[in-house]
């Protein structure tokens, strides 16, 4: 795929689409800068990778209507239970250059009503890691 | 996906409440007042992701008489209202899925008193009003 403008990406949460409630996505996959250096005589430090953390932060339109975004991420948080998060680039079908990002996560937080007088009425969400799998990337 | 001849004909028959207008959901060639017509301006595709949401916007404009008659005036003070039943932010508030057309309708601002001039003819008076229209692309 070449260099594209980010407006197909498919987002599901536990199965159901909301991309086409949603206007911002990113996925964050980070690892602890852990310091390894010894004494050495290059003068430079060195890192390992320590614990890793993952979030996959998304803005959605507000929808109070059953099924929709609202019913989906207020049960997720209020049941405190995992759900799983897939990630796609563009709704074309999977390959190795539209891969998934799959994530088992938690809701932390959840603000249903949200926005000034005049705007459309969004919901940030933070979805946490809490599987022990990380981000997978699969490319069919 | 949003229609853009059932926007304009909603927002027409929104309008229709307000007395003794006449209504277009189209631009009139030689508008007699007090008349109403609706023209399409920008439209912002690509709101949300798979063009879930599409945001277009409109102009109301309305014509209530001569700059002279000093009862177009008394007519368009009524008009500009935010409410009332004579208020055009009311009525094309009054159903804010224009009939189901789209997700949601709001009335951002209104110009105030505009001149419209009309070539052979007397200029009238009247104003613009701006609607966003939240649609599902």
């Amino acid at each position: 795929m070449p260099k594209y403008v980010h407006k197909d990406a498919t987002i599901t949460v536990n199965g159901t689409a909301l991309s086409d409630h949603a206007n911002q996505v990113t996925i964050e996959d980070s690892a602890e800068e852990v310091d390894l250096t010894g004494f050495t005589p290059s003068g430079y430090r060195e890192f390992g990778q320590g614990l890793k953390d993952a979030t996959i932060t998304c803005t959605f339109f507000q929808d109070y209507a059953a099924g929709s975004v609202d019913s989906i991420l207020a049960t997720m948080y209020s049941s405190g239970a995992a759900g799983t998060i897939v990630v796609k680039p563009t709704s074309a079908t999977v390959s190795a250059t539209n891969p998934t990002y799959t994530m088992v996560a938690k809701l932390f937080s959840y603000g249903p009503v949200a926005g000034a007088v005049g705007d459309a009425a969004t919901v940030e969400c933070s979805f946490r890691h809490s599987g022990t799998a990380g981000v997978v990337r699969a490319t069919a | 996906m949003a229609d853009l001849g059932d926007i304009r004909a909603a927002l027409a028959a929104n309008l229709s409440s307000i007395p003794g207008l006449n209504e277009s959901p189209y631009l009139l060639g030689n508008p007699t007042p007090p008349a109403a017509e609706v023209q399409p301006a920008d439209i912002d595709y690509h709101q949300a992701m798979g063009n879930g949401v599409e945001r277009w916007t409109l102009i109301v404009r309305v014509f209530v008489g001569t700059m002279s008659d000093k009862g177009a005036q008394i007519r368009l003070d009524r008009l500009l209202a935010s409410s009332g039943s004579e208020s055009v932010k009311a009525a094309i508030e009054s159903d804010t899925s224009l009939a189901g057309a789209v997700d949601d309708v709001t009335v951002t601002r209104c110009t105030g008193y505009r001149i419209f001039n009309r070539e052979g003819m007397p200029s009238v008076l009247g104003a613009e009003w701006t609607v966003s229209v939240l649609a599902i692309g």
